[in-house]
């Protein structure tokens, strides 16, 4: 039992990684952050139980405080990840995500605010600044037609092959905002 | 008042860490070691008590969110608007936790009312650390005031600076009461003559405070019923303190009737 709690532990400090770095993406970003805390919470129960186990059965207890000590420095990052990257990505995700046209992650119904694959950005409107570098890059090839918004989109222009690359036309947004404590 | 802690930069890849976030973290710590310390002097099985605290704290914060997400709901008529405004209530996540530790105390082979006994005063500690979590974060913000010690959140991601009023310091008031409320239960035999008088003590206690604080908070999103004149919060309060009070009643009348029944360990 204290094994699987050290191995939950292990999880959890991967899924908090995974979380940090994946915030910017609907669905994945919550999953991994959210996962993570409930992951650390899991291996404390184990790492309680195992802990129990040993002293009713006077055997040593070390490996069972060491599994819940890893489980408690697991859920610390993992919560903190999860109320600053994984409640932003549920709710304000506004990361810069272009997914294939028609995919569709199967969380709940149609419309729910962010968990949508094109949840975020993509509903608004896009900013001065990444119009003007639509304008800019739209100028070597011909606008093409986004079915899902109905937004002139740019193409970016084929380069020779050899050739330099074309600029990236990629508008660059800021950070997303952090929902300034959620209690009540 | 200061949303954002510190940004935390990995390898190129910044996010903000929130100062709500950081002092849930270390309300939950430091709640989870009073507690702990108080399971060791009751002499019970501590290892029982961290997996029941550990189970508790999960199912506290899934009710906290789903209370929300129920209030939000109702109040907008709209399940997509309570999911637009989502976040987490205190009575939600105690109601739940509460219940989250009993189940698990009697799982892993504790009385559940004597570990909800131990409880105290680890949950008013943490959630007097929360609070002021609220304050930093500049949410549960208190209603406009001239007082000399109100107070203006000026950072333009608190919630309470839109818009810069001075305001009760509404989290700091609560956080107060809530560490007087610790200080009332650090003996542990204060309020032990049976199980469960001490936590049925402390819901009486706090839904008394929670009642008369309300009125002075000023965030309209927690939930107003009847046009304003009270919360959700106020009616839960009514409903958990009337129902702790008829607890402790109905506890006393079967401890007096029972002379062989068992003192509650004193934590």
């Amino acid at each position: 039992m204290a094994l699987v709690s050290i191995l939950l532990a292990v999880v959890a400090f991967g899924c908090t990684v995974i979380g940090f770095l994946t915030t910017p993406i609907p669905v994945v970003g919550v999953v991994f952050s959210f996962g993570a805390a409930a992951i650390a919470l899991a291996g404390i129960m184990l790492g309680g139980r195992a802990t129990s186990a040993a002293k009713s059965r006077g055997l040593p207890m070390d490996a069972a405080r060491i599994a819940v000590g890893l489980n408690v420095l697991a859920f610390v990052p993992a919560l903190l990840v999860a109320f600053t990257c994984g409640v932003c990505n549920a709710i304000v995700s506004t990361g810069n995500v272009h997914v294939q046209k028609g995919v569709d992650f199967g969380f709940g119904p149609k419309g729910w605010p962010g968990f949508d694959s094109d949840a975020g950005a993509a509903a608004l409107p896009p900013p001065e600044r990444a119009r003007d570098a639509s304008t800019q890059a739209a100028e070597p090839g011909s606008p093409s037609r986004n079915p899902t918004r109905g937004q002139s989109m740019p193409r970016p222009p084929r380069s020779a092959p050899g050739g330099p690359s074309a600029p990236s036309a990629a508008p660059s947004l800021p950070p997303p905002p952090l929902p300034p404590g959620p209690g009540r | 008042m200061h949303p954002v802690l510190t940004v935390l930069d990995w390898y190129g890849v910044s996010r903000p860490i929130g100062s709500y976030g950081a002092m849930l973290v270390l309300a939950l710590g430091c709640g989870a070691a009073v507690t702990l310390r108080a399971t060791q002097r009751a002499r019970l099985d501590v290892g029982a008590m961290i997996s029941a605290l550990a189970g508790a704290v999960g199912v506290g914060f899934v009710t906290a969110f789903l209370t929300t997400l129920l209030v939000s709901s109702l109040e907008h008529d709209s399940f997509q608007a309570g999911l637009a405004q989502p976040g987490i209530t205190f009575y939600g996540g105690a109601i739940g936790g509460a219940l989250g530790l009993a189940g698990f105390a009697r799982v892993f082979g504790l009385d559940p009312m004597t570990a909800l006994d131990t409880a105290l005063p680890g949950l008013p500690l943490a959630h007097a650390i929360g609070r002021v979590g609220c304050f930093l974060g500049g949410c549960c913000y208190g209603a406009p005031s001239s007082r000399a010690w109100a107070v203006i959140y000026t950072d333009v991601l608190a919630p309470g600076a839109h818009p810069m009023l001075p305001r009760h310091p509404w989290p700091l008031y609560e956080a107060g009461c809530l560490l007087l409320l610790a200080a009332l239960f650090v003996s542990g035999r204060r309020f032990a003559s049976f199980p469960g008088r001490r936590a049925g003590t402390y819901v009486a206690l706090y839904a008394l405070v929670r009642l008369l604080l309300e009125p002075l908070r000023g965030d309209a999103l927690r939930g107003l019923l009847l046009h304003g004149t009270c919360s959700v919060s106020q009616v839960i309060a009514a409903a958990t303190g009337a129902a702790a009070l008829g607890f402790l009643w109905h506890a006393k009348r079967a401890a007096s009737r029972s002379p062989l029944c068992a003192r509650a360990p004193q934590v």
